[in-house]
């Protein structure tokens, strides 16, 4: 059952090093992050259940989940992590089943979903500017800080995809995890230094009721 | 031996190509040679500070408004007839990736195709086969023109780079385009982040050893921004210390907005080398 879920970003700049000298916008997030991974971690897990997109060229590791499995090394995660990558371009159908079996695996389950929003926030985006984004991501904000799961499964494909939002397949099996139960969401993190989206989020979920 | 226009140059030649934008938002310069006038006293003035070359371009690298072949053609092909008349003997390059921009500008004089895109289109080959003139084979890893890199990873960095700049070039020789007059370039930002580039320059030695021509177009870019934390404005240190990098390592055409001061950082790097002579050795001699 899953008694925890996080939504992370996924940008390379998280990763130890890789910006060269510290730089504090990203540090920023880095922290946010951690303590979204903290506080899953700290609902006594038997398993992590990671999630990540995978891109069309990419083999065995994926940057979603080398990011993912980064945060949770930073974090000290003692827990076992099984990864779960996705293609990005999946049906909307396929991320929901697949939310769905993760839901019934037994255990105390964290779920753990590395994704982000449009990369097109800008004149300077990697993107540029395409001002659908904004609306885009504002409708995941609304879904991930209500939380609105079922929201998150109305998300269009060819849109995402248009607005280099590389998010959309893994926030779909959170959608799909979550079917009709309620949870408390926190945000952590909630801005585009960069021009791409990178949200942060907890949700506490109710508990399932057992005569439901 | 690489030929450009009328003229031929040894292997340890080192050529500045001088750049001359004819836009009015290029990342470094902004417009100010965008009016016809402004943009021919730039021309008399990096000749006057020994270019070799001038590249002419129409088009910002950067992602912007659309400028279409059109307007393209428009930005270029009177002011490239008006060069050649004015230099007959200066080396005018076009900084294009359409191939019906090439034929336009070819039809008026220019000597060399610029293509910084990496064959984004195939005919612009053709049209430097066609007309005789010289062609530069950029790495750009596949990005689409006027695009930023966005999470770009290679399994091999200087492999793809070699491949596609060497088979471009091979492309083009097979094509007609006269093989002296090829050059290869590995794309400093194109398709590339900062490490990529910081990478293609530490080991530019290997595209040398392919035996083609490298031109290397480090100009006040981001990778010299984010090595040093600089802004625009304060690259060019930077920028003379990665020319200098390619020099010595053997790049034989330097694209360049401040030519002044990469003619003196090349003749130096050429004096250390021994592939010229000190202009004026008389201390401890007399």
């Amino acid at each position: 059952m899953i008694v925890s879920a996080v939504s992370c970003p996924h940008p390379p700049l998280l990763m130890p090093g890789v910006t060269g000298g510290t730089v504090a916008e990203v540090e920023e997030l880095r922290a946010a992050c951690l303590r979204a991974i903290a506080a899953l971690l700290e609902a006594r897990l038997d398993l992590i259940v990671m999630v990540g997109g995978v891109r069309v060229h990419e083999g065995d590791e994926p940057l979603s989940l080398t990011v993912g499995r980064s945060l949770l090394a930073e974090a000290g995660c003692g827990v076992r992590v099984d990864p779960i990558g996705i293609r990005m371009d999946s049906s909307v159908g396929q991320c929901l089943k697949i939310g769905r079996m993760v839901s019934k695996r037994t255990g105390r389950i964290g779920l753990l979903v590395m994704a982000d929003g449009s990369a097109r926030r800008g004149l300077k985006a990697p993107g540029y500017l395409d001002r659908r984004a904004f609306l885009f991501d504002g409708r995941v904000e609304d879904a991930l800080g209500g939380p609105h799961p079922s929201r998150l499964a109305d998300l269009e494909p060819n849109l995402a995809s248009d607005l280099l939002v590389a998010g959309r397949a893994a926030w779909q099996v959170l959608a799909g995890a979550f079917g009709g139960r309620t949870a408390r969401a926190v945000k952590l993190y909630s801005d585009d230094p960069f021009g791409v989206w990178y949200p942060v989020f907890l949700w506490d979920p109710e508990p399932s009721d057992p005569g439901h | 031996m690489l030929k450009l226009g009328s003229h031929s140059y040894a292997d340890d030649a080192v050529l500045i190509m001088a750049i001359v934008n004819r836009t009015p938002d290029s990342f470094y310069d902004r417009g100010s040679t965008f009016a016809f006038e402004a943009g021919l006293e730039r021309v008399a003035q990096v000749v006057g500070q020994g270019a070799e070359i001038v590249d002419i371009g129409g088009v910002k690298a950067a992602p912007g408004d659309e400028v279409d072949a059109d307007e393209e053609i428009r930005r270029t092909v009177d002011f490239v007839t008006r060069v050649r008349a004015d230099f007959p003997d200066l080396i005018i390059s076009v900084d294009t990736w359409r191939h019906e921009v090439g034929r336009a500008v070819c039809e008026v004089g220019a000597d060399v195709l610029n293509d910084a895109w990496g064959g984004h289109d195939p005919k612009l080959a053709e049209v430097a086969a066609e007309f005789g003139t010289g062609l530069v084979c950029t790495h750009a890893g596949g990005a689409l023109p006027r695009t930023r890199p966005h999470r770009v990873h290679y399994l091999d960095l200087m492999a793809d780079v070699l491949a596609r700049t060497v088979s471009l070039a091979n492309r083009a020789a097979d094509l007609g385009v006269d093989r002296g007059r090829i050059l290869i370039d590995p794309g400093h930002d194109f398709g590339k982040n900062t490490w990529h580039s910081l990478e293609i320059t530490r080991r530019l030695s290997e595209m040398v050893a392919t035996g083609w021509p490298v031109l290397v177009s480090l100009s006040n870019k981001d990778f010299v921004g984010e090595a040093l934390d600089l802004p625009l404005e304060q690259r060019l240190l930077g920028t003379l210390a990665a020319t200098a990098v390619c020099a010595w390592q053997g790049a034989m055409v330097f694209r360049a907005h401040n030519v002044a001061e990469t003619r003196q950082v090349l003749d130096m790097v050429a004096a250390i080398k021994g592939s010229r002579a000190p202009r004026r050795a008389i201390r401890g001699l007399a």
